[in-house]
């Protein structure tokens, strides 16, 4: 749905032609590229790694044995996180769940204390400034807390994975204005919620 | 954070600094003057920029620690599985093979005896029943056969009867 030709796509293109054509090898260079990726998308889903992991296999096995519906025109990508999220759903309804992708995320703050200082920005490792990076990833993340679990999958494809609107429509099956819909939804929640914890 | 610390007017509050860390509609909103002016802020928007990446991590839970050796196995298994699906798909049960080949032999041994003890198509033809003649030039003997050649073919490209064809049965 994507129209982008980049040069990759391109060598991609003619991989799908190879895997058509009965050479299984060639099919590995997407579980290279895309399996990380897929799997995290899942988890956003699912919030269960081995299931995301269940999920991110089972999606490429069903692009494998279906690799002659897939069109050009659209990216392999997007048509695989498609055939995971359909995946992820399906799993999500049989889990039988009242609220769509319901449960809290996993929280590591008890650990965080104690984890390399990687993720604080590189060249300023002032305990002042460490401290600041602390306090503000503590707001937000409990600002996401206030999120609908919809939003927050939403939310969390956006600005997590950094897929695009139109990739989260495209993979989703949901409109870009439903999408933006829910992320405009999203971020005026978590605004408010951050101007109440500073008031 | 939003109280005035220096003269270039009110620093950017948390939701101000969110909405530019995480623009919601995709596009980078633009920066407010006062971002050029500030450095308590411009540090800021940095910090928070840092925090979407690191609260993002931290919501992908325990793969965000996964190693890249750990994703390697775990992708060395999706293609594991690919390849026996894939063998799976590219090659023909043994029992197929040896329908098909019984198939043929049944169909061989059908043509000859009904080659030997057919009467001459002259007389087959005066023997056929209007019905049968007008819709088909095959006896009921040669569509069962046609049938069945279908069948056997259909088996030896690797078909499965389970989809209707019915060749068990008959057999
Ligand atoms: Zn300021």
């Amino acid at each position: 749905m994507i129209p982008r030709e980049t040069a990759s796509e391109m060598d991609e293109a003619d991989l799908i032609r190879q895997v058509r054509n009965g050479n299984a090898e060639a099919f590995e260079h997407f579980v290279r590229t895309y399996q990380r990726r897929l799997t995290r998308i899942a988890y956003r889903f699912l919030r269960d790694a081995a299931e995301a992991d269940c999920a991110a296999q089972e999606s490429f096995l069903r692009a494998y044995q279906n690799i002659g519906d897939f069109r050009e025109g659209s990216t392999f990508e997007t048509w695989l996180t498609r055939i995971c999220i359909n995946w992820c759903k399906d799993r999500l309804k049989r889990r039988r769940r009242v609220v769509f992708f319901h449960e809290a995320p996993v929280r590591e703050s008890d650990d965080e204390a104690d984890e390399p200082e990687e993720r604080a920005p590189a060249g300023d490792p002032s305990p002042e400034r460490r401290a600041m990076g602390r306090e503000i990833r503590e707001r937000l993340a409990l600002a996401l807390d206030s999120l609908s679990p919809r939003q927050r999958v939403v939310f969390g494809l956006k600005h997590f994975e950094e897929m695009s609107i139109p990739e989260i429509a495209a993979s989703t099956g949901l409109d870009e204005g439903t999408i933006k819909s829910h992320l405009f939804r999203a971020a005026r929640k978590i605004r408010e919620r951050l101007s109440e914890f500073q008031s | 954070m939003d109280e005035e610390r220096n003269g270039t007017g009110t620093h950017l509050s948390d939701a101000q600094l969110f909405a530019l860390a995480a623009p919601a509609a995709g596009e980078p909103e633009a920066l407010p003057a006062h971002l050029s002016l500030c450095r308590d802020c411009a540090r800021a928007l940095r910090e928070w920029k840092a925090a979407v990446g690191a609260v993002g991590e931290a919501d992908a839970g325990e793969l965000a620690r996964r190693s890249p050796e750990e994703w390697r196995a775990r992708e060395d298994e999706t293609l594991e599985a690919i390849r026996k699906a894939g063998s799976h798909r590219h090659s023909i049960p043994a029992w197929r093979w040896a329908l098909a080949a019984a198939a043929s032999l049944v169909v061989a041994v059908l043509v000859l005896t009904a080659r030997r003890t057919a009467p001459p198509v002259a007389a087959v033809a005066a023997h056929a029943t209007p019905a049968v003649a007008a819709s088909s030039d095959m006896s009921a003997a040669d569509a069962a056969d046609d049938r069945l050649l279908r069948d056997a073919s259909y088996l030896a490209g690797g078909g499965d009867v389970d989809s209707g064809s019915g060749l068990e049965s008959r057999l």
